[in-house]
């Protein structure tokens, strides 16, 4: 017996081999490239990512740019003239295309300003413009806010005359104003009784 | 003996095919980066430097100074851009008249600055002069300003020089003699960027309708291209149809004649545009409608407007083979060697009310 010790030996050490030898099974290996698969979509997520900023870049400077567009068209045609030339309600436009920009669309909601102002000037509106876009299906948004006198410059009262250029039309009914105590009948009232009693003005 | 056998014929091609796709792999990722990396380098120089640009230019022609001495010209000169010998490209210029600021002031050494107390800086003479400001795009590496950025054929560069009003030393940019070849004298300006590929100063005049964006055009309802404050009696018509008055321009009456809105659109190539940028892979003749190029992947979408030469054209659907509208822009028809860049700029747009545009409707 003692002369076979080493024969059993030496069996022990080639079965231990072997089984470090047998190689991965199936579900080693689908493990591995599962894990290498969601290694390979964090990497390409990360691409898809910066990508996604660069085009986000450009998308939000053509938002600026439209945003100039919008405030000057706002400035110039915000306000109705009506056939004595008196100054009417502000537009309200919700969601309208920007011409010239594809895919980017305007809001403007101009709201009575608190802010009296000084005796024979016309009221103030707040005037809030936002350009939207979409990007990966998420809405973004670019805002500017400015004050307006409810005025409607000789030049302008000319181009519409001549030329025949039309105010900016309401897409939307007139929203309350959320300053006024009296409600939103109140509050229409106020502001239409505000912008009747101003004398048209020329500001250029 | 059996642990030292080595590797069978099957594992070693198996492993050698594993590498070749792990390589491959990184490689491409390794190619993503490197695009995506330089095309967001390309739109953060492109909006970084168009921002500076146009904030400059529309910061200046904001203050634009009326009365007598108010001015505002804008026209059109051709240069020869690509080394032909022929003039074919059309470059704008702007000149006008503003009042100086307080930093203008520091710059021309008219505002003594104690060092040892800057806010009591003092302005000699009491009221701000006014200054002669001009911008204008000239070729990259030709004509008296050698000193100009070097760049591809068919770069430009763009150019600001100014002028106290009063100095009688220096002659006024407003000069019929000023230009000489649609050069400025050296030593009047100054670069302030090069790898321009497109200037133009729109101009919306008394009865533009911009309800639909704008619309360049001969109409009165139409924007123009070029704008003369004294009435239009110096756009010069016959060195290029840009130079067109505004047709519904009133009567010169002593008062300068403003646009009531200004719009800069702005082309500038980056540095690592070059690198991209497709070239022709083949000659381009007048009378192709198509052009053949090795890089089609990099050409921009259907629509575009891309500079070959001195010759701007849309291109149709992108590919090797691109279909062509020739020629854009106001450039001239032209023959086109093989490897000639295809030169493509970011378009960027920015406007700005004229604050002094006084409108005078009268006959």
């Amino acid at each position: 017996m003692k002369s076979l010790r080493p024969l059993a030996v030496a069996h022990d050490r080639a079965a231990r081999r072997t089984a470090r030898r047998r190689g991965l099974t199936l579900i080693e290996i689908v493990l591995a490239m599962g894990l290498l698969a969601m290694g390979l979509t964090a990497v390409i997520g990360v691409f898809s990512a910066a990508s996604e900023l660069g085009v986000s870049a450009r998308r939000r400077a053509e938002a600026a740019s439209a945003l100039e567009y919008v405030t000057g068209q706002v400035t110039e045609r915000l306000f109705p003239i009506d056939a004595e030339g008196l100054v009417g309600e502000p537009a309200i436009v919700e969601d309208e295309p920007v011409p010239g920009y594809e895919g980017l669309t305007y809001s403007v909601v101009p709201v009575l300003s608190t802010v009296t102002p000084p005796p024979g000037m016309p009221p103030v509106y707040r005037v809030d413009v936002t350009v939207r876009w979409s990007e990966q299906g998420r809405s973004k948004a670019l805002h500017h806010r400015m004050l307006l006198p409810a005025a409607v410059s000789m030049g302008d009262r000319l181009r519409r005359q001549v030329f025949g250029f039309a105010p900016i039309e309401s897409t939307a009914p007139p929203e309350d104003d959320p300053d006024a105590d009296d409600g939103a009948e109140g509050a229409g009232s106020q502001s239409e009784r505000a912008t009747r009693d101003t004398t048209p003005r020329d500001d250029r | 003996m059996s642990s030292r056998r080595g590797l069978t014929l099957i594992e070693l091609v198996l492993a050698v095919g594993l590498f070749a796709m792990l390589t491959l792999v990184v490689v491409q990722i390794v190619g993503s980066t490197m695009k995506v990396w330089t095309r967001a380098e390309g739109q953060r120089f492109a909006i970084g430097t168009h921002t500076t640009i146009s904030s400059q230019v529309l910061e200046e022609l904001d203050q634009l100074a009326s009365g007598e001495h108010g001015d505002l010209l804008v026209d059109w000169e051709l240069f020869d851009t690509d080394g032909d010998g022929i003039a074919t490209q059309p470059l704008q210029r702007v000149r006008f008249v503003r009042r100086a600021n307080s930093a203008d002031l520091v710059r021309l050494g008219l505002r003594e600055v104690d060092p040892q107390n800057p806010s009591a800086a003092r302005i000699e003479g009491g009221e701000l002069p006014l200054l002669e400001v001009f911008y204008c795009v000239l070729p990259a590496d030709r004509g008296p300003l050698l000193e100009s950025t070097p760049g591809f054929p068919g770069d430009a560069v763009l150019w600001r020089g100014e002028r106290l009003l009063e100095d009688r030393g220096k002659l006024s940019c407003f000069a019929s003699d000023f230009f000489v070849a649609g050069f400025p004298p050296p030593g009047s300006a100054e670069p302030i960027q090069g790898g321009v590929l497109w200037f133009e100063l729109q101009c919306a005049g008394r009865g533009t309708d911009l309800e639909r964006g704008w619309k360049v055009g001969p109409e009165a309802t139409d924007a123009v291209r070029a704008w003369d404050s004294d009435g239009g009696r110096r756009l010069r018509t016959a060195v290029h149809p840009f130079n067109a008055n505004y047709s519904a321009m009133p009567a010169f009456r002593g008062e300068p004649l403003f646009p009531r809105r200004l719009r800069l659109v702005l082309e500038v190539a980056g540095p690592k545009d070059a690198l991209a940028c497709p070239h022709l892979a083949a000659p381009l003749v007048p009378e192709d409608d198509e052009m053949v190029v090795d890089r089609p992947q990099n050409l921009p979408p259907s629509g575009s407007l891309v500079l070959i030469g001195e010759e701007w054209v849309e291109i149709g659907f992108p590919g090797r083979r691109t279909r062509l509208h020739r020629p854009q822009r106001g450039s001239s028809i032209g023959a086109h060697r093989e490897g000639t860049p295809i030169q493509i700029g970011r378009r960027f747009e920015r406007e700005v009310d004229v604050p002094l545009a006084r409108e005078d409707w009268r006959k």
